[in-house]
């Protein structure tokens, strides 16, 4: 054989090993899903000053201090409630350039618990990664005629994959509250049964820590959840895990108080979207008479 | 000498032996002892530390109390205002601690307590947002603290801070400016001569350089105690904050005192002898969560500031005639406490009372003490 024809077959040989292995990977690919931790910062940044002895800092040392937290936790979401605009703004800015958002202001406020910002005081979701769109503001029940009306803010977002994240602060009022929790789980819901990944970071004013007070979250929760134990004592109707939700092989501690001693804040994500290996972690921080809830677990796709 | 015999005095040896055995014994004891933490120093004079904050006060002849304060209750902590702000009630406070509403009507009052101790001036917070209100609904009330009767001194829009002169001859107010819509523009200082016959009229802008930066929200309104001077705490675009200082004669106003954006600047006091002023700094605290709040003292004149309490921040408020006292509410805990500080040799505050305040009234926290002059001894 000359070296004309050795060069060939080897050759030959050569792109039969590529294709095969080409081949491999992509059956390969198909096989193995991907995934991404998804890792959530809720609080309720009690942007009060002046108003609250309780949150007495003012709204930049609040978003200097936040934007540390958000930073040192490698979170990539961040849901906030009584943020003021002011705080917002600053908080985006602190975070750099990969970071974008979206506020909602829910109230016009009276005071100047907000300066040197305007008088803007709401909701607000930040993610790490390109601004969100599809933005919604929804207004959500109010049964009791309440002069604050509550919204749910979602925006649409890429995080390895696209995921809704979605922002809210319920009623104080029991009833009120219990009725939006219905309507959030609706959505959510309908979110869900088109195969869609959501995330929402809420201070629900419910303690689930409470069993009787808990069957208000059902719409939310997708499983028994609720009380102090690991065993539950209610059993939810609707499509979400929550970050802090007992499970198998958890770690150990759940449903940790958010405010006080009650669970009033909530990170939740779609259950068929979201690996069961979510957690949940409350840490104190001195701006907020709340205590920020991370939460986490694996997005597939 | 009783005719006994004579005991035997060691010779020169023992005695060195003995002596060495005495010292290392004290060395011994010493070096086992446990450290004692040399001791605060204490002014002459001053009480241990007790459970009276207020006992330093004295009743204004027949008016029942030594100070207000702002309270805050487990009821208005649910009956939020618009912005989930709790709601809130003037209290006024004895001399052996024990409070009572003057207010009961969760109003959420900005207030400030007439010198004679006899009225307390406040106006109420709409318990509607802004934009949903039909009407300007705001204006300052003088409430009678002795019958609890309320009369109405002027309505304005959007009345902020209240602050009656020492001689009850003007009221300090925060107002927005007249020309713009509920709620927008930024507040600031006025003053209106009571009875309020006339309109407010507005402080002049600052002179100095630095002063020149247009504020965007003022508040702390404290009068000195000649009521030539209205001091008061502004912020500025950049976050910062500014203690200035407005001459209510000539108008003119001057900085005093700032701090940037990582310091709240969260009470304003007048000394008794209107030659500092104290202010309290809020700070982020340490890594290992102690405070670096702090209380400084301005000097009125040159704008020194001297640190004269560490780890205290909130609403400080002096509370002795010769400034040598003062006092604060400290709602670190589940339930809020006074606390008085007397001034050591040194010039700084040292603790000498504190007791939990209001549990009778159900308080869950306290702020904005007011302690008028005419109770200072």
């Amino acid at each position: 054989m000359n070296a004309r024809r050795r060069r060939s077959r080897h050759l030959t040989a050569l792109l039969a090993l590529l294709a095969l292995a080409a081949g491999s990977l992509a059956v390969g690919s198909a096989a193995d899903a991907a995934t991404v931790r998804t890792k959530v910062f809720e609080l309720n940044a009690c942007d009060q000053f002046g108003r609250d002895p309780a949150c007495d800092s003012t709204a930049a040392q609040r978003a200097d201090v936040v934007a540390s937290s958000v930073l040192t936790a490698g979170s990539d979401v961040v849901t906030l409630q009584e943020v003021c605009r002011y705080t917002y703004d600053r908080l985006l800015q602190r975070l750099g350039t990969a970071w974008h958002g979206t506020f909602f202001p829910t109230v016009t406020i009276g005071d100047d618990r907000c300066a040197p910002g305007a008088r803007s005081w709401g909701v607000a979701l930040l993610v790490r990664a390109a601004a969100p769109t599809n933005v919604t503001a929804t207004l959500l029940p109010n049964p009791l005629g309440e002069s604050e009306r509550r919204y749910l803010l979602c925006g649409d977002v890429v995080l390895g994959t696209a995921v809704r994240v979605c922002s809210s602060h319920f009623s104080v009022q029991s009833a009120a509250s219990a009725e939006q929790v219905t309507a959030v789980g609706s959505r959510l819901a309908t979110h869900a049964s088109g195969g869609g990944a959501a995330i929402l970071g809420v201070d629900a004013n419910i303690d689930v820590r409470a069993c009787a007070a808990a069957a208000a979250l059902r719409p939310l929760y997708s499983s028994t959840f609720g009380g102090t134990s690991t065993t539950g004592c209610q059993t939810g109707t609707g499509v979400m895990v929550e970050a802090d939700q007992a499970r198998t092989g958890g770690d150990g501690t759940y449903d940790a108080p958010t405010c006080g001693t009650r669970k009033c804040d909530y990170v939740f994500f779609t259950r068929n979207r979201w690996a069961a290996d979510h957690r949940g972690v409350t840490t104190s921080l001195w701006v907020s008479d709340h205590r920020v809830l991370r939460g986490q677990a694996t997005l597939s796709w | 000498m009783d005719g006994g015999v004579p005991a035997r005095r060691p010779g020169p040896g023992r005695r060195l032996r003995a002596g060495a055995s005495l010292l290392g014994v004290a060395t011994l004891l010493v070096a086992c002892a446990t450290p004692v933490e040399p001791v605060a120093s204490r002014p002459t004079g001053a009480a241990r530390l007790d459970g009276t904050p207020f006992a330093g006060l004295s009743a204004c002849g027949s008016r029942p109390f030594v100070a207000v304060v702002r309270g805050f209750t487990t009821a208005g902590e649910s009956a939020e205002g618009p912005g989930s702000s709790p709601s809130s009630d003037i209290l006024g406070v004895r001399q052996d601690g024990s409070v009572t509403p003057v207010t009961n009507d969760l109003g959420s009052y900005a207030f400030g307590l007439a010198d004679d101790g006899a009225t307390v001036y406040a106006s109420p917070t709409p318990d509607v947002a802004p934009a949903a209100r039909a009407a300007p609904a705001d204006g300052v009330l003088a409430i009678d603290l002795a019958t609890g009767r309320r009369t109405p001194v002027l309505q304005a829009t959007d009345v902020g801070e209240v602050a009656p002169a020492p001689d009850g001859s003007t009221l300090a107010l925060t107002l927005p400016p007249a020309d713009v819509p509920p709620d927008t523009g930024t507040p600031s200082p006025a003053l209106v001569d009571l009875p309020a016959a006339a309109n407010p009229r507005r402080l002049a802008p600052p002179a100095t350089s630095r002063a020149a930066t247009v504020a965007t929200a003022s508040r702390d309104l404290t009068w000195s105690p000649d009521a030539t001077r209205l001091a008061f705490v502004v912020t500025l675009p950049d976050a910062a904050q500014e203690v200035r200082v407005t001459d209510t004669t000539s108008g003119a106003t001057t900085t005093l005192h700032h701090v940037d954006a990582t310091v709240a600047l969260q009470s304003l006091d007048w000394s008794p002898d209107g030659t500092a002023l104290l202010a309290a700094e809020g700070r982020a605290p340490s890594a290992s969560g102690r405070s670096r709040d702090r209380a400084v003292e301005i000097d009125a004149t040159t704008g020194r500031a001297t640190v004269v309490l560490r780890g205290v921040g909130g609403d400080l408020a002096y509370s002795a005639a010769d400034g040598s006292h003062v006092t604060a509410i400290d709602n670190g805990g589940s339930v809020p406490v006074a606390r008085t500080w007397a001034r050591d040799a040194g010039g700084r505050f040292v603790l000498t009372a504190s007791a939990a305040i209001g549990a009778a009234a159900d308080l869950v926290a306290a702020d904005r003490i007011d302690i008028p002059r005419c109770a200072m001894r």
